[in-house]
């Protein structure tokens, strides 16, 4: 990371836990701090209780047909949220309905998404 | 004009006796007596000569040497006698008649003495006439002479003619139609057949005129055949018409079938005095009939089995047919459809406005009109019904219209399965390349070196791919725990072996912990046979499940022993890494490792983290 640029604490919701933990190592090495991650809504919402992240990192499709649409409702506007997408149709309205939201395709392009945390 | 012959009986006779008066008194009386004949021999001979006078009929009288000696008025128009016709030779004189023979029948006529008849010619006339040449007989019987007489017989030979013209008129008309014709005398006899009835079956007038009719060859193929034409003429010479259909025999033993006939000929008093029997041959109809009904029977069959629905609408916009797939789509019997409108049938079903109106403004079909509706036959259901409308136009003129509707509901669910299961394929996809770059940048941490890192992400990868493979066979519904083990374990050993064991219930895992679960099983694996118990002959690895009641995993042991002496690693692999962190985020389970001197021994404990 680079030194003027201060860490940022970055939430991870990402249900496939090899990609969540692997996630949340390359952020850590860019020196940021994770928040999670986190691999189920009701994990998710319940920190949320605790405090805010700096920005979110929300994989859509959680299986089963749950999306991540609650956690995006209770960030949206308050914190920069990007959705991480797969070919989904279970999420396509979640997206629709936060316009605002950046989107990424899966697999990541991760020196991009680190460029976004760093930006937001 | 009649010149008198010399009459040989009256002339030259009388002796003269002077001897005596009483003499004188027979001659006075034999006088009167002569004065007496000589009266009424004129009165002969003028009545002869009115007679001859007043016959129409042309006669000469010829002498011997055929010289002319008396003639009627009526011959003097044949012949143009001169003023003093008598002695004048007849063939000296030019006459109206074309009769050359003339000469000869004479010659003839005195040679045989035989009345002779010719029909001869009078062209500047017009006339014909009928010359009768006779012998003149005087009173002894002598030939003396001949008589010539020509009668005009014109209008009778021209009655002749024309009946002759009719009678041939009538056998062409007859032997030209393509009638079969005939008849019979009231006992079944053929008087006449037309030419049409002898040659369809090449026969001769004398190959059956005279014999009875159904002797005749058309018919005595068949007792049967015979027996009934044989009643039926009987019935017609009671003067009943009888028609039927009967087969015959034609030319080259062939039979065809014709539409047969016998009309009686009644009399004014009544009686049958024939019998005309007619008839048509009626195969080639009877056949296209056939075929006609065979193809008609073919579409209706077609109409009836379509397994889509099928009907058919007038221009007034009224089923005129329906078919039973129709029927039963709309749950409403085939009869209930006809004459009424579709909205009159089942209301509330919803089905194209107007197709009538459409297609009478268009001249377009409309095709794949599709609409989801419920029916009668399927009131709880909506069910997709694809319609289709077109034109049925005869001898280009628009008569109806045409439908056909098909249920479609269970190939558009299909289709809906098949879009879901594609978008779930490609969310798969790209979850599988996620976990692949995850594990490969986990690789690379975790490597000391390149070829080493390029090793592990090999049999890695290789084992998500096996792991894959498991989940698509059981179409992504889960995965067997003790399959995925034997997938990883038995390429090192085998149970039969009795190195490796697996105890316990078998249970099912998600797909999610499938895939983390086969990744940590392949680290454990490839980590016992290149350090632990399967790295050397002796060792032994035990596998302990253990499920909860409802068949869920509880616990798994991986225990291993024998094997070379061990030490905890210095740091963090990625099978341990697997192992503590995914599994057990991915299970909610609590994970233990323990490096005891005699193995390795791992417990995936899911009850105490729940607990």
């Amino acid at each position: 990371m680079s030194a003027d640029t201060p860490g940022k604490r970055v939430l991870i919701l990402e249900d496939e836990v090899i990609v969540a933990m692997d996630l949340a190592q390359t952020v850590e090495d860019d020196g940021h701090s994770v928040m999670g991650p986190f691999h189920d809504l009701d994990s998710v919402l319940a920190a949320l209780k605790g405090g805010l992240p700096d920005c979110a990192l929300l994989d859509v499709n959680l299986g089963d047909g749950r999306t991540s649409e609650p956690v995006a409702r209770e960030l949206y506007g308050q914190v920069p949220i990007l959705f991480l997408t797969g070919y989904e149709i279970a999420g396509s309205s979640t997206l629709d309905a936060f316009p605002d939201a950046q989107r990424m395709p899966k697999p990541l392009a991760l020196e991009q998404l680190l460029a976004w945390i760093r930006a937001v | 004009m009649t010149k008198e012959p010399k009459n040989a009986r009256t002339g030259g006779c009388g002796p003269t006796d002077e001897a005596v008066q009483p003499i004188n008194e027979k001659l006075e009386a034999l006088n009167l007596l002569l004065l007496e004949n000589n009266r009424r021999l004129a009165r002969a001979n003028s009545d002869l000569k009115n007679l001859l006078e007043s016959t129409e009929i042309a006669t000469v009288f010829l002498d011997r040497d055929d010289r002319v000696r008396l003639y009627t008025p009526a011959a003097g128009r044949l012949f143009d006698m001169p003023e003093d016709a008598n002695g004048h030779s007849i063939h000296e004189i030019p006459s109206h008649l074309e009769y050359p023979q003339l000469r000869e029948d004479i010659a003839q006529l005195k040679r045989d003495q035989k009345l002779i008849t010719r029909e001869v010619h009078a062209p500047s006339r017009q006339q014909v006439l009928m010359a009768r040449l006779s012998p003149y007989r005087s009173e002894e019987g002598q030939t003396d002479g001949s008589v010539l007489s020509f009668i005009d017989v014109t209008d009778q030979v021209k009655a002749l003619h024309e009946a002759d013209r009719a009678r041939q008129r009538l056998q062409t008309l007859q032997d030209s139609l393509a009638a079969f014709v005939g008849m019979l005398s009231p006992d079944g006899t053929l008087i006449q057949a037309n030419e049409t009835a002898l040659a369809a079956a090449g026969l001769r007038p004398e190959d059956v005129i005279g014999k009875k009719f159904w002797d005749a060859y058309w018919w005595n193929w068949d007792s049967a055949t015979q027996d009934r034409l044989k009643e039926s003429v009987a019935r017609a010479a009671k003067g009943e018409t009888v028609r039927y259909d009967a087969e015959v025999q034609v030319e080259h033993g062939q039979h065809i079938i014709i539409d047969f006939q016998l009309v009686p000929v009644v009399e004014e008093d009544g009686s049958v005095s024939a019998i005309i029997p007619s008839a048509i041959d009626i195969t080639q109809r009877l056949e296209a009939e056939q075929q006609l009904r065979e193809t008609l029977a073919q579409h209706q069959a077609f109409f009836e089995n379509a397994p889509v629905g099928l009907a058919m609408l007038d221009l007034d916009r009224r089923w005129i047919r329906v078919n039973p797939a129709f029927a039963r789509l709309f749950g409403v019997p085939v009869s209930d459809h006809i004459g009424k409108r579709p909205d009159e049938i089942v209301p509330g079903v919803n089905l194209h406005p107007d197709p009538v109106g459409e297609i009478r403004r268009t001249g377009e079909p409309i095709i794949g009109y599709e609409l989801a509706t419920k029916t009668l036959a399927f009131p709880d259901e909506e069910r997709h019904l694809s319609h289709n409308y077109f034109p049925i136009y005869v001898g280009g003129e628009l008569r109806a219209i045409g439908k056909s509707v098909r249920d479609v509901t269970d190939e558009r669910k299909a289709e809906e399965r098949q879009a879901l299961l594609i978008a779930e394929l490609q969310h798969r996809v790209k979850n599988i390349l996620a976990t692949v770059q995850s594990v490969a940048r986990f690789t690379a941490r975790h490597s000391d070196d390149k070829d080493k890192m390029v090793a592990s992400l090999q049999s890695r990868l290789a084992a998500i791919a096996r792991t894959h493979d498991g989940l698509t066979r059981e179409q992504w519904s889960g995965q067997w725990l003790k399959t995925l083990i034997r997938n990883e374990v038995m390429p090192y050993d085998d149970e039969a072996s009795g190195r490796v064991s697996i105890s316990g219930d078998d249970v099912l895992l998600r797909s999610s912990q499938a895939m983390s679960f086969g990744l940590a099983l392949h680290e454990l694996a490839t980590n016992a046979a290149k350090y632990g118990a399967l790295s050397v002959s002796g060792g032994r690895l035990s596998i302990e499940i253990e499920t909860d009641r409802r068949g869920g995993l509880r616990r798994m042991t991986w225990t291993e022993q024998d094997g070379p002496p061990i030490e905890a690693p210095s740091r963090e692999g990625f099978g341990s890494f697997l192992l503590d962190k995914v599994l057990g985020a991915e299970l909610g389970a609590k994970v233990t490792s323990e490096f005891r001197p005699e193995g390795l021994c791992v417990t995936i404990d899911v009850a105490s983290k729940t607990s």
